[in-house]
């Protein structure tokens, strides 16, 4: 066989098994999206059913007209929101000072903070929000908000991809005479872009599946977000699973336009230098 | 180098210090120690799961007091069902609790040992006495609620017994008769019945004879507490130590797993009680009398009947099970935000029509409706519920312990082992030491 | 290099002047205070939120208390009731289990799809937003989506594999695949986000290393084994890590799929603790399995820090 015929075999093999992997990964999500169509007795039915009959959009209205959905997804967009952006500012600097730095107690404080996320969120629930109590943060958004402005796994993740940057480009910055916060901004974060839209997507989708903390801290549902939501599909003493599936397709939706929005950037690599393709 | 380390660590530790020392876990009263005034202002946080129904009831009676009480303004919030212990617990150990809130009966014993629910104030509900109080409601009713001469509760906001509920095409299809309403069958003719209902595609099971909720812990007492008391057992005794090794628990467990060696029952169908059953997965469930509302929603065409809570041939006493949800009043709310309280649930369950017509309630607190008595009023909307209702007077409460979860949890992990063939004497005699350690505390 | 992570070696220097250097104006001086100054968000943040809720915690492990009332003194008896629970030990085993035969895989696979990603190809970005889709459905409802799909009649698992010619399967049924049955269904919810990590990690590489390979004609399995990997360790390590971690802490499928059963074959440390937490009314029991649980994850870190040699660049 000549070389383009391999090539194009192995194009076409390629797509194919990336299609049957694309189906296989997304069987049970979509799944969930048929399920958000179908009617209680379908879901339940005793012949298999993986197609609803109809697309039956009365789940979707139920959740939102009944469920108040429309102020959780707002809240959440809200509250959400400001912890990425407030992880994107504060992590990356604490990540670049472990990385790069040298001064007493830098070690001890990387345990430290890998520390506070190796305990089940159980055991902290309480002093934690006896803090936010005292702070007089109940039921604000603060309180909602604060406790993730910063996370453990951004902090770490941040660090190990500052230490892939290579010191020739930061020193290069001294010896041209720029100030260490020129440095960070115009040279070291440019290079870890990937790594930024990485931190943003990864606290976005930890803290928009956020329940325990966003139902504790909240008195009444004005400031509930979806998670919080959800779990109102799980009755005392019945779970209504069509409801739940098109909530679900709701509280997904968001994250995924996320994802797609910032893909490209994403997939560009390390700006300023020759990339990969 | 190290003592910079050293000493930034002592200083964070020493920080952490001072601030716990500032914050100490201590349920700290929620309300202030002010000298009672006439038409203070009064802020009361009412805290319910989040059955769906029960929302705008409540919401409408908070409405309704607030009307009636123009200084007291009531917050209204509720929890996912799921998890709404957790919020409760934390709410308290974070000394913002609410002042008047739902629990199950179940926590009765916790909630005294912490000395957090209030004794009832009869005069908020026109009565001079907490024995009049209880004269208010079902006799027995707040049983359950009793402790060292004084009622616990304001009033029962669900009030439930199991019964035998089944699907009647199922068992035509089977060639079974329907059930005596009258009478109650033996678990002995029930195992029987789940086993030729028991529908088989190959080896997939396509119908189960009788769901069996394999995964809640609480379920497995509601159930099995009164078959072991038909058999004359009792789980915890006066001393609260529990027995899990005594005849009637070896009886009882023998008996599920020949029900489930029979094809009778089957963990692995299990998925969600009330959608099984209304899709036809399963033939026969226990349940009560809130069951009837989900299950017309869910499959209007459903031809369900009910049956009363089987018993054992050779059983001592006929025995079904009774457990409750409650109003309780925080005990650590001041005492003008408790008055206040007291009334508002005064209010609350005087709701009967309410709570039974929106919601699917029973009540316990006594009222004519239309003139019939309440279980005359229950009766009239859906017939097969009078079978239920005949099953009350023979309920008993669950066992009263401290160590309820922990207790039902242990249960419920050896009917698991049991159900998956293992030897019942070993079984329960690890259940029996796993329940001794628990007990030492 | 401090103290904690290289080996310990004797120091035969002239003792060090006071000056720890962050005074004074030199490039070391200036570049420490910087460092620390960049710092000082962590120590804020952390500090006001965290340092609290963990020496809470370890506090607690040594009273008894039932959230409700106030807490009395226990001194060590938590931790010696702890070990000699059957309950707890087999908690550890059983998140042992898990959390390796999670991992593992999703080390492999994740870094698998990376590179596949990491090429050029057509429809790439629509591919890698339906491999991304299973980490933004939330835990509860894709736990509660497989409840439905292990149905051993109905769901759509059990038809599947039944094509292949497996019946019988009662997947959460039996002690001795219901963990598999939480392991399958937190791999395939898990994988992407480290997926991700790893492309952002690949992206990171420059270009120039690949080149000048090739020109010095080293193959496509030879750049992967010595320029890729080498590279990555920093992004491996933290994989390494952070899955472990977040491993052990779920509990969400089996609290909802089997409560921790049949027996106790899913009752993992973290359910142990929330358990005793939240029903039992036993936190500092709890508490101390936490303190527990801390120390373990700590040991795996650091074992994993040595194991990767955590520095800086090789």
């Amino acid at each position: 066989m000549s070389r383009r015929t391999l090539r194009l075999v192995g194009t076409i093999s390629g797509q194919l098994g990336l299609l049957a992997g694309a189906i296989f990964i997304m069987a049970p999500a979509l799944y969930m999206l048929s399920a958000s169509f179908m009617t209680s007795s379908e879901i339940f039915s005793t012949q298999v059913k993986f197609l609803p009959a109809s697309l039956n959009w009365e789940n979707y209205v139920e959740v939102f007209a009944r469920f108040n959905f429309l102020r959780y997804l707002s809240n959440s967009v809200l509250v959400t929101g400001a912890v990425v952006i407030l992880n994107l500012v504060f992590s990356p600097m604490v990540g670049y000072s472990l990385a790069k730095f040298n001064y007493p107690g830098k070690n001890v404080l990387l345990l430290f903070i890998l520390a506070t996320v190796m305990v089940p969120f159980t055991a902290i629930l309480i002093p934690l929000f006896l803090i936010i109590r005292n702070f007089g943060w109940v039921n604000t958004y603060q309180g909602l908000i604060m406790p993730f402005a910063m996370s453990a796994f951004g902090v770490f993740l941040m660090r190990q991809f500052m230490l892939g940057v290579p010191d020739d480009y930061i020193d290069a910055g001294r010896i041209d005479g720029a100030s260490e916060g020129r440095i960070y901004f115009q040279i070291v974060l440019p290079l870890i872009q990937p790594a930024l839209i990485t931190l943003a997507i990864v606290v976005f989708v930890a803290n928009w599946d956020e329940f325990l903390w966003m139902l504790v801290v909240t008195t009444g549902d004005a400031l509930r977000t979806l998670p919080v939501g959800l779990a109102k599909f799980r009755e005392q003493y019945t779970t209504r699973y069509e409801l739940m599936m098109a909530g679900s397709v709701i509280a997904a939706a968001p994250v995924v336009l996320l994802f797609l929005a910032v893909q490209r950037r994403f997939l560009q690599g390390m700006a300023g230098l020759s990339g990969l393709k | 180098m190290k003592t910079r380390v050293y000493t930034l660590f002592a200083l964070m530790i020493i920080s952490a210090m001072l601030l716990s020392a500032c914050t100490m876990p201590a349920a700290a009263p929620t309300g202030g120690a002010a000298a009672p005034v006439a038409d203070q202002p009064i802020e009361l946080l009412y805290m319910t799961h989040n059955h769906a129904q029960s929302i705008p009831v409540n919401e409408a009676i908070v409405a309704e007091f607030q009307a009636s009480h123009p200084n007291v303004k009531i917050t209204f919030d509720n929890a996912p069902h799921s998890n709404y212990e957790q919020k409760v617990l934390t709410a308290f150990a974070g000394g913002q609790g609410p002042d008047v809130f739902w629990a199950g009966d179940w926590m009765v014993p916790q909630f005294l040992d912490a000395g957090i629910v209030a004794p009832v104030d009869p005069a908020a509900f026109g009565v001079a006495s907490q024995d009049e109080f209880e004269a208010l409601f079902d006799a027995g009713a707040l049983d359950a609620f009793k402790a060292d001469g004084n009622i616990y509760t304001g009033g029962v906001s669900e009030y439930n017994t199991f019964s035998l509920i089944y699907n009647v095409d199922a068992f035509a299809e089977a060639g079974i008769d329907p059930l005596p309403k009258d009478q109650p069958i033996t678990w002995e003719e029930l195992a029987d019945i789940a086993a030729k209902l028991t529908v088989k595609d190959g080896d997939a099971v396509t119908r189960v004879g009788l769901a069996w909720p394999f995964t809640t812990p609480i379920w497995t007492v509601l159930i099995q507490e009164p078959m072991l008391r038909q058999k004359g057992g009792e789980l915890v005794n006066a001393e609260g130590k529990a027995d899990f090794t005594q005849e009637p628990m070896v009886a009882v467990m023998t008996y599920l797993q020949n029900l489930r060696n029979a094809g009778g029952i089957d963990p692995a169908t299990y998925t969600d009680l009330l959608q099984d059953f209304a899709s036809g997965r399963s033939a026969m469930i226990f349940g009560g009398p809130w069951a009837a509302k989900p299950l017309s929603e869910i499959n209007p065409d459903l031809n369900w009947e009910t049956a009363p809570l089987p018993q054992f041939a050779d059983a001592v006493d006929r025995v079904t099970t009774l457990y409750a949800w409650a109003w309780f009043v925080s005990a650590k709310s001041s005492p003008e935000k408790q008055k206040a309280a007291w009334e508002f649930v005064n209010l609350l369950t005087s709701k009967q029509q309410e709570w039974w017509d929106k919601v699917g309630y029973v009540q316990a607190r006594q009222a004519e409706v239309d003139g019939m008595s309440l279980p005359e009023y229950y009766a009239q909307s859906d017939e097969r519920l009078a079978t239920i209702f005949a099953d009350y007077p023979y309920g008993k409460a669950e066992f009263r312990s401290t160590k309820y979860f922990e207790l039902s949890d242990i249960w419920t992990r050896a009917q698991d082992r049991v159900l998956s063939g293992e030897d019942v004497m070993t079984v329960l005699q690890d259940a029996q030491a796993q329940a001794d350690a628990a007990m030492t505390e | 290099m401090t103290a904690i992570f290289a080996s310990r070696q004797a120091t035969n220097q002239p003792k060090q002047p006071r000056n720890n250097g962050l005074f004074g104006n030199t490039l070391e001086a200036r570049k420490k205070r910087f460092g620390l100054l960049f710092a000082v968000p962590a120590f804020l943040f952390f500090g006001a939120f965290y340092v609290y809720p963990l020496f809470q915690t370890f506090y607690v492990s040594f009273f008894s208390w039932g959230l409700l009332d106030e807490p009395s003194f226990l001194g060590i008896t938590n931790y010696t009731r702890l070990f000699a629970d059957k309950e707890f030990l087999n908690a550890i085993w059983v998140s042992f289990f898990y959390a390796f035969g999670v991992v593992i895989p999703i080390w492999g696979v994740a870094l698998g799809l990376a590179l596949i990603f990491n090429q050029a190809f057509a429809g790439r970005q629509a591919y890698l937003t339906t491999y991304y889709i299973p980490a933004v459905i939330s835990l509860t409802v894709w736990s509660l989506i497989w409840l439905l799909m292990y149905n051993p009649t109905f769901g759509l698992f059990t038809v599947v594999i039944r094509w292949f010619g497996i019946t019988g399967v009662r997947i959460l049924d039996d002690p001795a695949t219901a963990m598999l049955g939480m392991i399958i269904l937190s791999i395939w919810k898990g994988t992407p986000v480290y997926m991700l990590i790893f492309i952002a990690g690949l992206r990171a590489i420059p270009g120039d290393y690949y080149e000048a390979a090739q020109i010095d004609g080293a193959r496509a399995w030879q750049r992967l084994l010595f320029i890729t990997l080498p590279l990555l360790r920093p992004v491996f390590l933290y994989v390494m890590v952070i899955s472990i971690i977040e491993a052990f802490k779920v509990f969400t499928p089996m609290y909802l799929l089997t409560n921790g059963g049949p027996g106790s074959a899913t009752r993992v440390l973290s359910m142990f603790i929330f358990q005793n937490g939240f029903q039992y009314l036993k936190m500092g029991y709890a508490s101390a399995a936490s303190v527990i649980f801390l120390l373990i994850l700590l040991l795996l870190a650091v074992f994993q820090f040595r194991l990767l040699r955590f520095q800086q660049s090789d």
